[in-house]
């Protein structure tokens, strides 16, 4: 899913805005393309003497071949395993302060893996040489042995945040009836075992031929610097590395849902019943997304949505509830998530779920619902914008989804203008009883209360 | 998906300690480079010095009535956080109760005497405000963050929800059912199931924090709404709170607001707590709890060490940071990236002004269970005899200097900061002044502290996982294997039962 937005600077707007009660968010930069393609975005932010360093590759899940499921997500994992000139950048950056929690990591969704990290602003260079080593100079030093290795590492990830996690095996299997093969999100972005296993050497190779260049890729550095000498930095650094092939973004037409699917998905670490239903949905950026947006919030975002007073408050069948609206570059989902309280049944908030939705469907929303979930999102943005790192990634979401590192004023604005007719519009567009998937997720371990014998 | 979890070494726990501004050590030999590139090959010179990082230090002011407040101005975003801290919780619940200061934090905002549920959800909502209300071992947290322009409407909701929630019987008993549903999860879920073992372990089944989180079954079918209103009414007074801001307003202006809303509220003295003695260190044993369908065994080894002003507690962090607290640290490196066992394995300490733990904890493949408790073993035993190199303490000390602007780079985490240092009783200056104190920190004194607090000798171990992969576990020898499934799961007559996550 993507982050909603980042802040830096404010500009305090008198007149009809100053009726929302919030000023202004605005992330100043300045940008320059080097000669080899890759786009560089700086912002400056001196409150603290530490920079960050963000790189987004244009490749995710989207990009990987039948049969190789979560494979953008174990090369992300080989970035971390040594280049050409720095063959231990764990011990570099542990050395320079950069070891601990947060500081330096990468992450891959759908459509994009990031690289980030942050640094004391005295070694911007040391951060910009391990960055620009692994997008350059990554394949001399990979062996067989380093792939094997993080296999089993990625492997070991799957088992913890999929199959020990409560209902994470709903997630695969919501991934595989939207996506089903040879769509590149099948089984999500995390993949199967025994595919990741299946990786080899040359799958490696390939990938990073293809996607791991100045041209598929944008660099954004937020913290305490002089641009100039940021500029000349990341010009020695990154400035001779070859640029790659042309950028292909992938186009793989969204399989679309004609009537309910019904699932029943065993689960044996969870111990109390989960019903999901789940939705077509859009691209990042779409016409009609902030209104989806909203009508996630106003329907299950927070205590005062829809789902949440009919479920949790007044019939008390569900110890919790929520909706989202996941956009994702091969078109995305829309999903409603129920837990059940005590021994109340799926089908029981599936009925409750269904006359809300009946009702919305028919009324929509009021005005005060539609903004007060304006409010809420637009608040979100303002406090995402509070760390370095948030606003490095915001500037590269930007960047990638719409070409503009400085959207944020325009991203507030389109929430702003959302109406209570358009959310009422997007509900009945995107959320239709005839063309879904529901999964009914049942704990299937012999002592759980709520297992079926 | 990221690649490597993050380390649960969140600042605010940690007693970190820093680091001197030495060069970053030479670059790692290379083999020879093509020429053009050969400039590569060496890493480069840091940029000159900027001055260093000054963590911020509150004003200390009071109201008349007692209540302590907090101040650090912010003005870089217009947000204003709040954190109203009780100096009580779990460690306030009744022998017989509990659960009791989960019970209350969850139906606090549940409603107040002149607000509903509803309208309280509403009115936060249209500020674009957000409130939590959080308990901890030793305490309450209501965080409040809100947007500069509705401070004074803010204020006012979270006044309301400290000083007069209603405690509506309809309310309390829409909380018990949530709250039953979420321990009955807690049940499937190996890590939470872990959590409460290792509770168990440290503090006793007597100990308020021995209990499992959010309490038992039983205890919180039995608490009844004057159980809540007893509890907020003995510990939610001025004189056993602290208001603690920061953010985006003036101080001279913040003191009259809080005065108008919390000046009112009435001291009254808190009874003393009478906690139990924590049980004495016994045989080591080695529980365990059975997941047959689990591809996952969830390890623990834990032990209380020592209380936040004790002198040694800086190095204590330190040895930590070396031995688990970095992705490069020995028990990742040997665990992860040597033998590809875990998605990662970490150490932790915390502090709290009564005690601290130090705690191993990951998840490895389940049939790898007993190999990876070997390894463990052996890192912990070899780490206890002192022998941390010194760029192991170059790293550990830079790590933790380099990260606090990270950790204290949101007013949310600059307010709870100042709760934690209070609560912990360490000085309001820690961090400020924590570069001096990590430099003057050399290898022996965390050598020694190594060896007398980490030696697994002592460690509980837990595994939380399938007990068809356990074979070879005895022969380790580190301690008597005792099965404790039935009682973990509430398959068994709970005796007065298990514990709280030490994390909390």
């Amino acid at each position: 899913m993507r982050a909603r937005a980042v802040v830096v600077t404010w500009i305090l707007l008198l007149g009809a805005t100053r009726a929302l009660g919030a000023s202004e968010p605005t992330i100043p930069y300045q940008e320059f393309t080097l000669p080899n393609g890759l786009r560089v975005i700086l912002s400056e932010d001196h409150r603290a003497p530490q920079v960050t360093v963000n790189v987004w590759y244009h490749v995710g899940a989207a990009n990987q071949r039948p049969g190789r499921s979560g494979f953008a997500h174990l090369f992300e994992h080989m970035m971390f395993s040594g280049s050409l000139h720095v063959p231990d950048p764990d011990r570099v950056l542990a050395s320079i302060g950069a070891g601990l929690g947060g500081a330096a990591n990468g992450s891959t969704n759908f459509d994009r893996t990031n690289y980030y990290t942050t640094v004391p602003a005295s070694q911007l260079p040391t951060a910009l040489w391990i960055e620009s080593d692994r997008m350059g100079f990554l394949l001399p030093t990979l062996d067989a042995k380093k792939l094997a290795t993080q296999r089993d590492v990625v492997s070991n990830e799957r088992r913890q945040r999929v199959e020990n996690q409560p209902y994470g095996r709903a997630y695969i299997e919501l991934c595989d009836t939207l996506y089903p093969k040879p769509h590149p999100y099948f089984h999500c972005v995390i993949g199967s075992i025994e595919e990741i296993q299946a990786a080899s050497l040359e799958d490696v190779k390939d990938f990073f031929r293809e996607f791991y260049a100045p041209r598929n890729s944008t660099l954004a550095l937020v913290g305490d610097f002089d641009p100039k000498v940021a500029r000349e930095l990341v010009t020695k650094f990154f400035g001779d590395i070859s640029g790659g092939p042309d950028p292909k973004r992938p186009d793989v037409p969204q399989p679309k849902l004609d009537k309910v699917v019904e699932k029943t998905v065993p689960d044996p670490v969870a111990r109390i019943p989960q019903l999901q239903m789940v939705w077509n949905g859009m691209k990042p950026f779409a016409p009609e997304e902030a209104a989806a947006d909203i009508l996630s919030v106003v329907l299950g975002g927070n205590k005062t949505s829809r789902l949440y007073r009919r479920l949790v408050e007044e019939k008390q069948i569900a110890s919790g509830v929520f909706a989202g609206n996941a956009s994702l570059g091969l078109g995305g989902y829309f999903q409603i998530v129920a837990t059940a309280r005590g021994n109340h049944t799926v089908a029981e908030m599936r009925k409750e779920i269904e006359s809300v939705l009946e009702d919305f469907r028919k009324n929509g929303p009021t005005t005060a619902e539609v903004e007060r979930a304006k409010r809420s999102v637009v608040g979100g943005m303002v406090r995402s914008v509070e760390r370095i790192a948030g606003k490095a990634d915001q500037l590269n979401a930007y960047t990638f989804w719409t070409g503009d590192p400085g959207y944020l004023p325009k991203d507030v604005a389109r929430y702003r203008a959302v109406t209570p007719e358009q959310v009422h519009e997007a509900a009945r567009t995107w959320l239709p009883p005839d063309r879904m998937l529901v999964m009914d997720v049942e704990p299937s371990s012999p002592s759980a209360p709520g297992a079926r014998p | 998906m990221s690649r490597r979890r993050l380390s649960t070494l969140g600042l605010l726990l940690l007693a970190l300690g820093c680091a001197s501004s030495k060069p970053a050590p030479p670059p790692p030999a290379v083999a020879p480079a093509p020429a053009p590139d050969a400039w590569r090959a060496t890493q480069p010179a840091p940029l000159a010095a900027v001055p260093a990082f000054r963590a911020p230090v509150p004003v200390q002011r009071a109201l008349p009535n007692r209540l302590s407040v907090l101040l650090r101005e912010n003005h870089a975003v217009p947000i204003v956080v709040v954190e109203l801290a009780i100096k009580t919780g779990v460690d306030g619940d009744p022998p017989d109760r509990p659960g009791l200061a989960d019970f209350v934090a969850g139906v606090l905002d549940e409603g107040t005497k002149t607000r509903s549920s509803q309208q309280l959800a509403e009115q936060l909502e249209d500020l674009a405000a957000y409130l939590t209300v959080s308990p901890g071992l030793d305490g309450f947290r209501l965080h409040l963050n809100c947007l500069t322009d509705t401070l004074p409407q803010a204020l006012d909701l979270l006044a309301d929800v400290a000083l007069n929630p209603a405690f509506r019987q309809a309310d309390v008993e829409r909380v018990r059912g949530i709250t039953l549903t979420g321990l009955e999860q807690r049940r499937g879920n190996p890590g939470a199931l872990a959590s409460d073992e290792v509770a168990r372990l440290l503090y006793g089944p007597k100990h308020p924090w021995g209990q499992p989180a959010g309490g038992t079954v039983e205890s919180v079918k039995a608490i009844r709404r004057q159980d809540l209103v007893r509890f907020h009414d003995t510990y939610f007074r001025p004189n056993n709170a602290l208001l603690s801001v920061s953010g985006d307003f003036e101080a001279e202006k913040i003191l009259p607001l809080l005065a108008e809303r919390f000046g009112a509220w009435r001291p009254k003295s808190v009874p003393p707590s009478r906690l139990p003695a924590f049980p004495k260190d016994g045989p080591r044993t080695v529980i365990t709890v059975d997941m047959p369908d689990s591809t996952q065994s969830q390890l623990a080894l834990a032990t209380r060490t020592l209380s936040a002003t004790n002198p040694d507690a800086l190095a204590l962090s330190t040895a930590n940071v070396a031995l688990g607290g970095l992705f490069t640290s020995r028990l990742n490196q040997q665990l992860r990236e040597v033998r590809g066992w875990t998605y990662g394995m970490f150490s932790s300490v915390g502090f709290n002004k009564r005690t601290g733990v130090f705690q191993v904890r990951g998840s490895v493949i389940a049939q790898h269970t007993v190999d990876s408790l070997k390894d463990i073993e052996a890192e912990l035993k070899r780490y206890a005899t002192g022998d941390i190199t010194d760029a192991e303490l170059q790293h550990a000390k830079e790590g933790i200097l380099q990260s606090l602007p990270q950790a204290l780079e949101t007013n949310d985490a600059v307010a709870s900061t100042f709760v934690t240092l209070t609560s912990i009783g360490r000085p309001l200056d820690w961090y400020a002044t924590l570069p001096g104190r990590l430099g003057a920190l050399g290898r022996d004194e965390v050598a020694r502290v190594s060896r007398t607090y980490l030696d697994p000798g002592k460690l509980p171990v837990v595994v939380v996982g399938p007990k068809k992969d356990q074979e070879g576990l005895a022969e380790l020898q580190l301690g008597p294997v005792v099965d404790r499934t039935a009682e973990a799961k509430g398959l068994a007559q709970r005796q007065p039962p298990p514990s709280v996550p030490a994390s909390r």
